[in-house]
């Protein structure tokens, strides 16, 4: 870890010397997470896809500007945390998680399987539904492993308030689980 | 339905991913079987943790470092394109302004028109040139400024025909200096009885 962390500031200090190839190793090294971050927070690939795309070139644009801060990953998901905020403003139309996509559980019973389907559309359904600071915290706590202060840095918020997020969003989940939020 | 107040909460998301310490991984676990909200909440995570993604296409991956750095050169000449015409339109008002003032100064004097020193010509009755710098000051004064004309040259002071403070400008009249205007609003209080010099100054 302090490995990567050393690295990190090494490809970030020669990418701000105008080093593109230093950025594409920084690129290379977090395309993989924040892909998955955009795809859980926009619901779908191909948002996803642009969003990273447009999130890098953003902090390629304006590595200079970076002071170090906080990580260059916090750096990188802040901006695309924001990308994916002024896309949503902009688009009337909400996306849904590809729900074609997502692993199903191995049954062979074809009702049981239908049943749990059903079950897994339901609780995606409600992910997608949580308003979006609910669902930035979820995603950057739970599927991205952040910390609390690193969450409230990505969200630029305090870290209570990036815990209460949290707590909201996991609380509605279980309602949804246990059938209570009917 | 109360949520679980205990600090291991807060855990259960590493716990989930595997990556706590081995003894936390036991203090969550023992937490774990004795708290009904924690084993919800656990569950929560685990269906969380079950999402599988849609992969992009491979040539995504390879083609977007590439990608990043064409489109931000890019953005960065469109940027410079549109500073480029604020920069032109600063400098061009900037010299507008720098050419407005100094020509006064520099104005060459091959502009004026040779004098007419001809008989019924415009020199005979007035200073060089002037009457063609007073006449675009306004419409209003031709048929006064007539009269001007009429005057004769004799009775112009000498300072005046060779005052070289006698700057004309736009309207002219108000960048001559005060003794000059005086000595003009003078010459034409004496030669017009109808004070024409009045409305001209007014």
């Amino acid at each position: 870890m302090t490995d990567q962390i050393t690295l990190e500031r090494e490809l970030v200090s020669r990418a701000r010397e105008g080093d593109s190839e230093a950025f594409e190793d920084l690129v290379r090294m977090y395309q993989d997470s924040l892909y998955r971050y955009l795809c859980r927070l926009s619901g779908n690939g191909e948002d996803a896809m642009e969003l990273t795309q447009n999130s890098f070139v953003k902090a390629y644009v304006s590595i200079r500007r970076f002071r170090g801060e906080s990580s260059f990953k916090t750096y990188l998901f802040r901006i695309a945390t924001n990308s994916w905020k002024n896309t949503i403003r902009d688009r009337s139309k909400r996306h849904h998680v590809d729900i074609e996509q997502v692993s199903l559980a191995s049954a062979h019973n074809p009702h049981e399987e239908f049943e749990q389907n059903q079950e897994r559309r339901k609780f995606w359904s409600l992910v997608e539904r949580l308003p979006a600071r609910q669902k930035q915290a979820l995603v950057l706590r739970v599927q991205e492993g952040y910390p609390f202060e690193e969450v409230a840095k990505v969200m630029g918020c305090s870290t209570g308030s990036a815990k209460a997020s949290y707590h909201h969003a996991v609380e509605k989940l279980k309602l949804a689980v246990t059938g209570e939020d009917r | 339905m109360k949520a679980c107040q205990d600090r291991v909460r807060e855990l259960l998301p590493e716990f989930v991913q595997g990556t706590l310490e081995p003894q936390q991984m036991i203090r969550v676990a023992d937490h774990l079987d004795g708290c009904a909200q924690c084993v919800l909440e656990e569950s929560v995570l685990r269906r969380l943790g079950d999402e599988v993604l849609p992969e992009p296409p491979p040539w995504f991956w390879t083609s977007l470092p590439g990608k990043i750095t064409s489109e931000a050169d890019a953005r960065r000449k469109r940027k410079m394109r549109l500073l480029v015409p604020a920069w032109t339109g600063g400098l061009a008002a900037a010299a507008i302004v720098v050419v407005t003032l100094l020509q006064p100064a520099t104005a060459p004097g091959p502009q004026t028109p040779e004098p007419d020193f001809s008989i019924g010509g415009t020199a005979g009755m007035f200073p060089l040139g002037l009457e063609e710098e007073i006449l675009p000051v306004s419409g209003m004064f031709i048929d006064d400024l007539d009269q001007v004309f009429s005057m004769d040259l004799n009775s112009v002071p000498d300072e005046f025909l060779s005052t070289p403070d006698l700057i004309l400008e736009g309207d002219g009249y108000e960048t001559m200096d005060e003794e000059t205007i005086q000595v003009f609003e003078d010459l034409i209080d004496e030669m017009t009885p109808e004070g024409v010099g009045k409305k001209v100054m007014s």
